[in-house]
């Protein structure tokens, strides 16, 4: 580290600084999985884009895929199942 | 049908090209090299040298690139009196080399081998291409020759004011070789193969191991994330990237090398739609950053290459500025750029600047997309061959794990000493993983880098396969004998053969659905019927999918103004109008299909209108005697003769 020129030092710690913020968002993203992820995910769509976009089969689909699960058919319903 | 004649030429205009501009440079020593990165040089002096040429107005043609691609090389041998027979030996570099050139054989053959699996063009993006591609091969310009609202051409797609090199390209290839599909699919196919071969000189400039640069290109042509053979202007601008780093990396040693990383950064932005080139260039200014800082020197040349490629590339974006108005050409991109106009007292409309560049730059990195989601640790380190056609996903079990080994050891290994000069590439390597890896996850980190998520899997396959390196290398270091050593990758080579090729392959050679123009199985019983007519016939489709008809390697004037103006009321057009304008146009076949023209007619006229008049049009159609019915798939579509 004492070798290190002023620039590098900022480049190492943004270097490790990134790296620690990549895990802990990373494991922040666990929370996406599952029902609830699921349900987060459409609402956010429907917040943000509307009822008619968040409905359409390739937004549920890349929802109930990003949750960890499968989309299938219920009583005429698309639902995300999770095994 | 295969066009020899038109691969050949294709060799001639890159390898023509790239040794042009490189004529006065020091080069590879190595004869392959040299050669083959004169390929990949070209390729991107022929992406920008046709968009100057265009903005010139002289015509997009073939010979027009052939004289301009033989003309140094003419002199070169008209000043020299001979042809330099190279004497190749057998070194362990030539041999490598050509391990390299299987890989991107191997590649080429499974690409094809997929895209040539069905008839028709996959998906949505093909079938656009197609027509801006029959364009430039037709009418040999790349301007739409009808001025458009800004954002609503629905013909010319993937020209005006979508960068058009990439149908540029190909429509110059599809002058000589008369089929359309076999032009798109097959030149899509080789310009990603040939990706691997420029990727390992580049890596090999980049890491000064040669051996550590073909385990790289192993990976990077396993990996199921790297482009598929889907047909779109990324093949292009992805591969582009590969030689435009070679000569970055060229010109650390040599500054003269500046002038052909400017024009490969300059190709990269003509050749997308803002998304990659953004990408892209932010990569190559990471690079920049820690080249200047690991080596202590402002690295200059790099960084006039950078923003002096971009400059170049207003050749085309200035008159798309010139044409649409800037606020016009920022709409076409991000409609929302300027919604936030207020009223000022005045009672004038005006913008704030302020919220516009937020727009702007929140457009830029929208984790948005239609394939974007949120991905977990099985969509990484599981590759599936059931996968996305346009970005799969996925790296496979043993190259994550490599990644992983690679990360921590690199990280534990040369701790504070990676951004010293010697760590350089690592050093890059590493803010390049951490930029894509943090792009793929634009929708579940709360900030996102860069637009569309699941586009930026095809770049996070570069650090990945770089990075790679160093697991393995981490691995062999555990065993002393050589042979152990050799045994130990060939075990690693074995385990991502079955845990990420193989679901590559997959992928790349089943049956891809198409358009949603068609209902299952349509596509394939028109592929059928379009195969026993010659190319390029003329054909009209009653719906106003003229790109279909091209993209079958038909034609259909689908960009003139009588046709769109035509199109506008065609179901008040009875049979004999109908059939003089046909005539009039060349037209010799004509089709109707019930499902596809009521689709398209009730979205255009309404359920109402189309209901009252497209039955009673079939019947004028078959009753008239002007259209003679000569093939029927039943239920599906009717092709009449244009009597």
């Amino acid at each position: 580290m004492k070798n290190l020129t002023k620039p590098q030092k900022v480049l190492l710690l943004l270097l490790y600084g990134l790296i620690i913020l990549m895990i802990i968002f990373s494991f922040g993203a666990t929370k996406n999985l599952g029902q609830k992820g699921y349900d987060q995910c459409v609402q956010k769509k429907c917040d943000t884009k509307g009822n008619e976009y968040c409905q359409k089969y390739r937004e549920l689909n890349n929802c109930c895929l990003g949750a960890g699960g499968n989309i299938a058919q219920d009583a005429g319903k698309l639902v995300c199942i999770f095994s | 049908m295969a066009s020899i004649l038109t691969i050949f030429l294709f060799f001639i205009y890159t390898w023509g090209l790239g040794f042009s501009v490189t004529y006065f440079h020091k080069k590879a020593e190595n004869f392959f090299e040299r050669n083959l990165m004169h390929i990949g040089i070209g390729l991107g002096v022929f992406a920008i040298l046709s968009i100057i040429i265009n903005l010139f107005r002289i015509p997009l043609d073939w010979k027009l690139f052939l004289v301009l691609s033989l003309i140094v090389p003419a002199y070169d041998l008209y000043k020299n009196k001979k042809i330099n027979i190279p004497k190749i030996k057998l070194t362990k570099y030539n041999i490598i080399i050509f391990v390299v050139i299987l890989i991107s054989l191997a590649s080429l053959y499974m690409y094809t081998e997929g895209a040539f699996s069905y008839t028709y063009l996959e998906d949505e993006d093909p079938w656009g291409h197609s027509i801006g591609v029959k364009y430039v091969a037709l009418e040999k310009d790349a301007y739409n020759p009808i001025p458009q609202e800004p954002g609503k051409d629905e013909v010319l797609s993937y020209i005006d004011p979508y960068p058009p090199a990439y149908d540029i390209l190909l429509g110059v290839l599809h002058q000589t070789s008369p089929s359309l599909p076999w032009t798109m699919k097959f030149f899509n196919a080789l310009i990603i193969s040939l990706g691997f071969i420029f990727f390992f000189f580049f890596a090999r400039l980049f890491i000064r191991h040669t051996h550590k640069a073909l385990f790289a290109t192993i990976v990077f042509a396993a990996i199921p994330s790297y482009l598929s053979h889907f047909i779109w202007a990324h093949s292009l601008v992805i591969t582009l990237f590969l030689p435009a780093m070679y000569a970055f990396e060229k010109s650390r040693r040599d500054k003269k090398w500046m002038h052909i990383a400017i024009i490969m950064v300059a190709a990269i932005w003509v050749s997308q739609n803002l998304s990659q080139p953004i990408k892209i260039s932010t990569m190559i200014f990471l690079y920049l950053i820690v080249v200047s800082i690991t080596q202590k020197k402002f690295f200059k040349s790099g960084f006039i290459a950078l923003f002096g490629g971009m400059a170049l590339s207003f050749a085309w974006w200035g008159a798309m500025v010139k044409k649409y108005t800037l606020k016009g050409f920022i709409s076409i991109w991000q409609p929302k750029a300027f919604a936030s106009e207020t009223v000022n007292a005045a009672g004038e409309q005006v913008s704030s600047g302020f919220s516009s560049i937020i727009s702007i730059l929140k457009a830029l990195t929208s984790p948005g997309g239609t394939g974007s989601r949120a991905y977990h640790f099985d969509d990484f380190f599981i590759a599936k061959g059931q996968n996305m056609i346009n970005n799969p996903i996925g790296v496979g079990i043993v190259i994550s794990l490599l990644v992983i080994i690679g990360l921590i050891y690199t990280l534990w290994r040369y701790r504070a000493s990676i951004v010293k000069q010697e760590n350089t590439w690592l050093c890059v390597v590493l803010f390049w993983l951490i930029f894509t890896f943090w792009g793929v996850n634009g929708q579940t980190f709360p900030i996102s880098v860069a637009r569309g998520p699941f586009r930026v899997w095809m770049l996070l396959a570069i650090p990945i396969a770089l990075i790679s390196v160093e697991g393995l290398y981490f691995i062999r270091s555990f065993f002393k004998a050589k042979h152990l050593k050799t045994l130990v990758t060939i075990i690693v080579i074995i385990g991502i053969f079955y845990t990420s090729a193989q679901q590559k392959y997959e992928l790349n050679t089943v049956i891809w659905p198409t358009s949603g123009a068609f209902s299952p199985q349509e596509a394939a019983q028109y592929g059928e019927w379009f195969k026993t007519i010659p190319d390029n016939t003329n054909v009209f489709l009653y719906s106003p999918r003229d790109k279909l008809t091209i993209g079958f390697g038909m034609s259909s004037c689908a960009w003139c103004e009588n046709v769109i103006d035509f199109r506008k009321n065609m179901l008040y057009h009875d049979a004999q109008t109908l059939h003089q304008f046909l005539k009039q146009n060349d037209y010799e076949y004509f089709i109707i299909n019930g499902r596809m023209d009521t689709r398209y007619f009730n979205s255009q006229f309404g359920q109402e209108e189309t209901q009252k008049l497209l039955q009673s049009r079939y019947n004028e159609f078959i009753n008239s005697g002007l259209f003679n019915p000569v093939f029927q798939q039943e239920n599906v579509f009717v092709v009449f003769k244009i009597q």
